[in-house]
């Protein structure tokens, strides 16, 4: 059942930076609970910068971000109680043991009546290793990292996730691992953002897909429409495409 | 293969935030510490002009052979601006005294005009290049390993036909290319200060000294890049090694010297000064009894009177105005009691040497101690290259006493002691034949003899008004306005000797085999270590 | 949140590499330390005790003698060695701990160390405040360095920012755990060392020394308060840990070698006084002035004819003598004190220095504690002096007319030694002690404060990515 109201939502948002690039070109967002936004795009295309203004690490030029209808930028702190967020390759804290990386996040996210049999099955749940769970985090390897940095998404169990670039790096089996709990969580009516270069696992999960080009959102499809056109075939043409004239 | 390594890490280096920052403390950091050093040395340079004015002075202005004591300054050592060394701490001068061989020389210390100044520590060059070059190399080796690592480059060098030991050179040679115009940058900055400032000026062996000293700061240098090369060998991640590298430099250049000075001060004992001095006072005592002695033997008489005479320590003895008889017992006395002084000073050397080689062995374990660190290696060599250590005092010290028998054996040629020249300028011709005589000449013929004088005198009321009697006549030859100086330009001087290239130096030859091997050592280590790391 | 920031903070510091070595490494030295003081100590206690002894020996003697020598005969007190100079030993070593002073006059001080070695360089005795200073210091900013940097690179500053938790609240969190872990070990350290000292016999516990153990600590959270103040604005000032090391480590230098090293410089440069031969030239100038214009029969002496009316105007030229000379000494060492004070005002910048002021303070040692003595012998001299007058005035075959320097014109007779005022020395009271610090504290608190606020500032506009 999709929610109406938005979780996740950018409202004509632009970013540039100092040094004059347009890092994100009047872009339109409106990601309802119970969806999972695809934001495709090359390298340097505007992804990563859309989640940080979302998390208001960097303010917008113009435009605005709203979590759960609250403005990022007025009230962050209100807004971040109810967004998750995944970033690409977080070394988390070595020294630690995962729960307690999970545990301080967990705390960090409001959640602070949690016990260990709670993060255990928060664990379970993203498939890391049982003899993983009170190791310490130095010694894994980037696939277990990455479900340790969804189990911290999980766990504070917000209406909104961001992740960015959550597969690069996984192998097939964990992918397909992390692409179930993503499912899992849609079902549950969370709205989901997801930056990716992976077209394959964005058509796989995505309820819709947008390309994003030099700062722009050159092209949207739902899933329905995308079941009808080649997805790889759009993406490879519009990056093949002249650049946009500005 | 190896130079293009080290041409790569070079100039990776040279763009890097760690090299601009490094040689910006440098830059600060070094002409602070010329500046307090020279300006340290100004302040030495002016009071050794007036110590040596005075000095002169004083020997210019003797009338009589017993009140002669020529005092050797010594000049400020250039070179201690790069290194102080103890020059700070001993003193400046030291007054030839017939009764007492020159134990340690006396002088403002640094505190100068205010004690409470003594609380207060300094630096010179050779200690802020001993912290700061320890640091620079560690800075640049301690990831020189794990970096790379890190990076994912060092599994990509080593797919190539790559050797390990070349690979190791090349890094090593890079770290060093890199440190090395630091390095040269430092020194320059330093001679730059010193050559513009005044009062400042090296012969050509000091600034071979000094090209020596850059020769040993490079060694310096070496052993911590061997320290970082051999941690990083051994560490997993640069943050690992960094943490390590930064304990080993706060433990190695500040720790361990402190230690070594604090366990030396604590665990050595030295000998009281407080009862050297009392021995030597009983041993005084023996002396004055011995001439009592003697002069009784010779049938010289205890008490004596004099007309004028000015009494200093040392059997310093200056007598006008006397008649015959009395210069007399005073000639006598002093040919009898200045040999004894002459033979009691061995005696109480003994005693002093005893105290000094005490002062000396707690010193000399404290280097041996700070040793164990390369920091305190290169202090020890770097103040003996600056003749600021403790062997140079000694030797100086040593010339010193060599003067005073040169002195001694100057008067004794002379045969000054049984002179009437050693107590008076008058001469023996000139010299009244009573005491009567004189009393009569002075009251102008009012009293005819010391008898009816002084009898008269007793029954004054006004013995004040009595005495100016004896002032009515001034007769030549009565006080020392009346006589010119003596001409003391054959007495022998104190050489300079300014040190050439090499000299003093044989302590340091240890010192430095020791850094060449502790380089060769830390290197070999980390070459071993890197042959069996991982490089994934 | 808060609570949140601070516990995690404070585990990763426990799980650390520097927190282990830092741990080993200060135990180590405060043991070190702790046995160097007791080996030390009862030797110079020893020390004293005979010196001290014979001082009283010599006083005794001239007493049983003659009072006019007893009086006038130059005596040199020396301070005691301090029972708490292992928390501070306040440059005792180097500064002057010996007073000249007879019955008419405190003549001079000077540095009297009967076994000190002028071949040994100076250097800090191992004392709970050099350990702080040198090492607590360093260790501090080990902590701090990478706090805001490092945590950047692991990319877990960003995953904490996504939630709910202000920039101010996690500074403050990792401000406190530098701060709580670096204390706790320290605490571990001065406990050891509090242990082995009572144990080993080198003091009693008594309330003044917990106050100044107390005080110590106090002023060592102040020290590693601004030192993690430092640190933190490294760590925010540079995007990489790399540079943050590199300027908290050039904070470090600064204030550890730098700035107290250049004291000496800044004494002589920036507050010079006269030297001593300018001073010693007054001396003789005025000295010789009094003799031209002496009246004539002053320097007559007879030793047996006390009432010889010329010792009258000997007496009143040696008089004039000492209070010439006096007030040209006395004006001399005030300029002392205030080159000294000034100079360790103007050191202040350097938290180090902050430290060192404060704990002399608190221990009652070095300089404030000389001041302290100095102050009671001019008034023990003249108690002493009028003890004098009182012996002089009953003695019929004194002419009374009051000789300093020499025993011409007064009292003959023996005085009884139980009678003589003794000098006793005491430390500083609690209340100086306190407004002396205070001082210093005010200084260090606007320091940490300035630090702060500044670190805030940027870590505001801190790039988290």
């Amino acid at each position: 059942m999709i929610n109406q109201q938005p979780i996740l939502k950018a409202d004509d948002l632009s970013k540039r930076y100092e040094d004059g690039v347009l890092a994100v070109d009047h872009l339109n967002l409106n990601i309802p609970g119970g969806e999972v936004y695809c934001l495709l795009g090359a390298n340097g295309a505007g992804k990563t910068t859309t989640i940080n203004l979302f998390l208001n690490f960097i303010p917008p030029t113009t435009g605005t971000c709203f979590i759960n209808g609250i403005d990022v930028t007025r009230e962050p702190l209100e807004a971040k109680k109810y967004v998750s967020f995944v970033s690409e390759n977080v070394m988390l804290y070595g020294n630690f043991t995962a729960r307690q990386n999970l545990d301080f996040f967990a705390k960090l996210g409001g959640k602070t009546k949690l016990g260990k049999e709670d993060y255990y099955q928060v664990m379970r749940r993203v498939s890391l290793q049982e003899k993983a769970f009170e190791q310490r985090v130095k010694n894994f390897s980037k696939g277990m990292r990455q479900k340790l940095g969804i189990s911290i998404a999980v766990i504070k169990d917000a209406p909104g996730i961001l992740l960015d670039e959550p597969t690069s790096g996984l192998d097939p089996k964990a992918a397909e691992e992390f692409l179930e709990i993503l499912d899992e969580l849609k079902k549950e009516g969370k709205a989901i953002l997801m930056s990716t270069h992976d077209i394959f696992r964005a058509k796989e999960i995505g309820d819709r897909v947008g390309i994003m080009k030099e700062g722009r959102l050159v092209m949207e499809r739902t899933r329905e429409e995308l079941q009808y056109e080649d997805l790889v075939k759009i993406y490879i043409d519009y990056m093949k495409s002249e650049p946009l004239k500005i | 293969m190896i130079f293009k390594i080290a041409l790569k890490d070079f100039l990776t280096n040279l763009l890097s935030s760690r090299f601009v920052i490094g040689l910006l403390l440098c830059l600060v950091l070094i002409p602070f510490s010329i500046l307090i050093s020279v300006n340290n040395y100004q302040s030495r340079v002016a009071q050794y002009r007036i110590d040596r004015e005075a000095a002169d002075k004083a020997v210019k202005e003797v009338r009589v052979y017993s009140k002669l004591r020529p005092e050797v300054v010594f000049p400020p050592e250039p070179l201690s601006v790069f290194s102080m060394g103890i020059s700070n701490q001993v003193g400046s001068h030291v007054k030839i005294w017939l009764g007492d061989k020159p134990m340690l020389a006396a002088g403002k210390a640094e505190a100068g005009d205010n004690p409470f100044l003594g609380a207060f520590f300094s630096v010179d060059f050779t200690e802020i290049t001993a912290i700061v070059f320890s640091l620079l190399a560690l800075i640049f080796s301690y990831d020189v390993l794990t970096r790379e690592k890190e990076d994912g480059t060092l599994r990509l060098q080593m797919s190539n036909s790559l050797g390990r030991s070349t690979f190791l050179a090349g890094k090593v040679l890079g770290i060093l290319l890199t440190l090395l115009p630091v390095l040269i940058f430092s020194f320059l900055l330093a001679s730059i200060f010193i050559v513009f400032s005044s009062h400042i000026s090296f012969t050509a062996s000091e600034w071979g000294r000094i090209v020596l000293l850059f020769a040993i700061s490079l060694l310096y240098l070496g052993v911590f890049v061997f320290i970082g090369l051999l941690v990083s060998s051994h560490s997993r991640t640069s943050v690992t090694s960094l943490v390590l590298c930064l304990f080993l430099w706060v433990g190695l250049v500040f720790l361990i010297p402190n230690l070594a000075a604090n366990f030396a001060a604590s665990f050595v004992r030295v000998q009281s000064r407080d009862n050297l001095d009392r021995v030597l006072a009983d041993i005084d005592h023996e002396l004055t009894e011995r001439t009592h002695q003697a002069y009784k033997a010779a049938g010289i008489p205890e008490s004596s009177s004099c007309w004028t005479c000015m009494e200093d320590s040392d059997g310093g003895f200056e007598t006008y105005g006397n008649p015959r008889p009395g210069f007399e017992q005073f000639r006598r006395g002093a040919e009898i009691s200045e040999p004894l002084r002459i033979e009691y000073a061995d005696r109480r050397w003994t005693m002093q040497k005893a105290y000094l080689d005490s002062l000396s062995h707690q010193a000399n374990v404290s280097e041996e101690l700070s040793l164990v660190s390369p920091t305190g290696i290169f202090r020890a060599i770097a103040s003996a290259l600056c003749t600021t250590d403790l062997r140079s005092r000694e030797n100086l010290m040593d010339r010193t006493r060599q003067y005073r028998e040169a002195f001694i054996r100057y008067l004794e040629g002379k045969n000054i002691f049984s002179s009437f020249r050693w107590i008076t300028p008058a001469s023996p011709d000139s010299f009244y034949p009573s005491e009567d005589a004189l009393i009569e000449k002075r009251t102008g013929g009012e009293f005819k003899s010391a008898h009816a004088f002084w009898t008269w005198a007793g029954q004054q009321k006004d013995q004040y008004a009595a005495f100016q009697k004896l002032f009515k006549v001034k007769l030549p030859g009565d006080g020392p306005e009346d006589f010119p100086y003596l001409d003391v330009s054959d007495m022998p001087r104190f050489p300079d000797r300014p040190p050439g290239l090499f000299s003093g130096l044989e302590g340091s030859v240890l010192n430095v085999g020791l850094l060449l091997v502790e380089v060769v050592l830390l290197f070999y280590l980390g070459y071993v270590a890197f042959l069996g790391f991982d490089v994934r | 949140m808060l609570k949140t920031v601070l516990k995690r903070e404070l585990l990763h510091n426990l799980y650390s590499l520097r927190f282990m070595i830092s741990l080993v490494l200060l135990i180590g030295v405060f043991i070190v330390g702790a046995l160097s003081f007791v080996k030390g100590y009862a030797l110079r206690l020893e020390k004293y005790h005979e010196t001290q002894a014979q001082f009283l020996e010599a006083m005794k003697r001239d007493a049983a003698d003659n009072a006019t020598k007893l009086a006038v005969l130059q005596r040199t007190y020396t301070l005691r060695p301090r029972d708490s100079t292992f928390i501070d030993d306040a440059k005792e070593r180097y500064l002057p701990n010996a007073i000249t002073f007879s019955a008419w006059n405190v003549f001079s001080f000077q540095n009297k160390s009967g076994s000190a070695n002028p071949f040994l360089s100076k250097f800090d005795e191992l004392t709970w405040s050099f350990i702080v200073a040198l090492i607590v210091s360093f260790i501090v900013l080990l902590f701090t360095f990478d706090a805001v940097s490092g945590e950047k690179e692991l990319k877990t500053l960003a995953l904490s920012f996504s939630n709910s938790v202000s920039r101010g609240t996690l500074l403050l969190g990792k401000s406190l755990s530098a701060v709580l872990s670096a204390m706790a070990i320290v605490i571990t350290g001065v406990l050891i060392s509090l242990l082995i000292i009572l144990l080993l016999g080198g003091g009693n516990m008594t309330a003044a020394l917990a106050g100044e153990v107390a005080g110590f600590l106090i002023i060592t959270a102040l020290l590693v308060a601004t030192f993690a103040a430092f640190g933190l604005l490294s760590s925010v000032a540079t995007p990489n840990s790399n540079i943050s090391l590199l300027l908290a480590l050039s904070f470090w230098l600064a204030f550890v070698v730098i700035i107290p090293n250049s004291s000496t410089f800044i004494a002589r440069n920036l507050f010079p006084i006269q030297s001593s031969e300018s001073i010693q030239k007054r001396v003789d100038a005025a000295l010789s002035d009094l003799d031209k214009n002496a009246p004539p029969g002053s320097w007559m002496e007879n030793d047996s004819m006390p009432f010889l009316p010329q010792h009258k105007l000997r007496a009143n030229l040696q008089m004039k003598y000492l209070d010439a000379e006096k007030a040209i000494r006395d004006n001399n060492y005030q300029a002392m004190f205030g080159q000294f004070a000034r100079t360790r005002l103007a050191t202040a910048v350097s938290p180090v220095s902050l430290l060192e002021d404060m704990t002399e303070a608190v221990v009652g040692g070095g300089y404030v504690r000389f001041r302290t003595v100095w102050s009671d012998m001019h008034v023990y001299q003249s108690q002493f002096l009028n003890f004098f007058k009182t012996v002089d005035a009953v003695d019929k075959d004194s002419p009374h007319w009051y000789n300093p320097n020499e025993d011409v014109s007064t009292t003959r007779k023996p005085v009884a030694f139980e009678q003589v005022p003794v000098f006793e020395e005491k430390l500083p009271s609690f209340a100086d002690r306190f407004s002396l610090s205070f001082r210093y504290l005010i200084i260090n608190a606007i320091l940490i404060a300035f630090i702060f606020s500044l670190t805030y500032l940027l870590f505001v506009r801190y790039d988290v990515r």
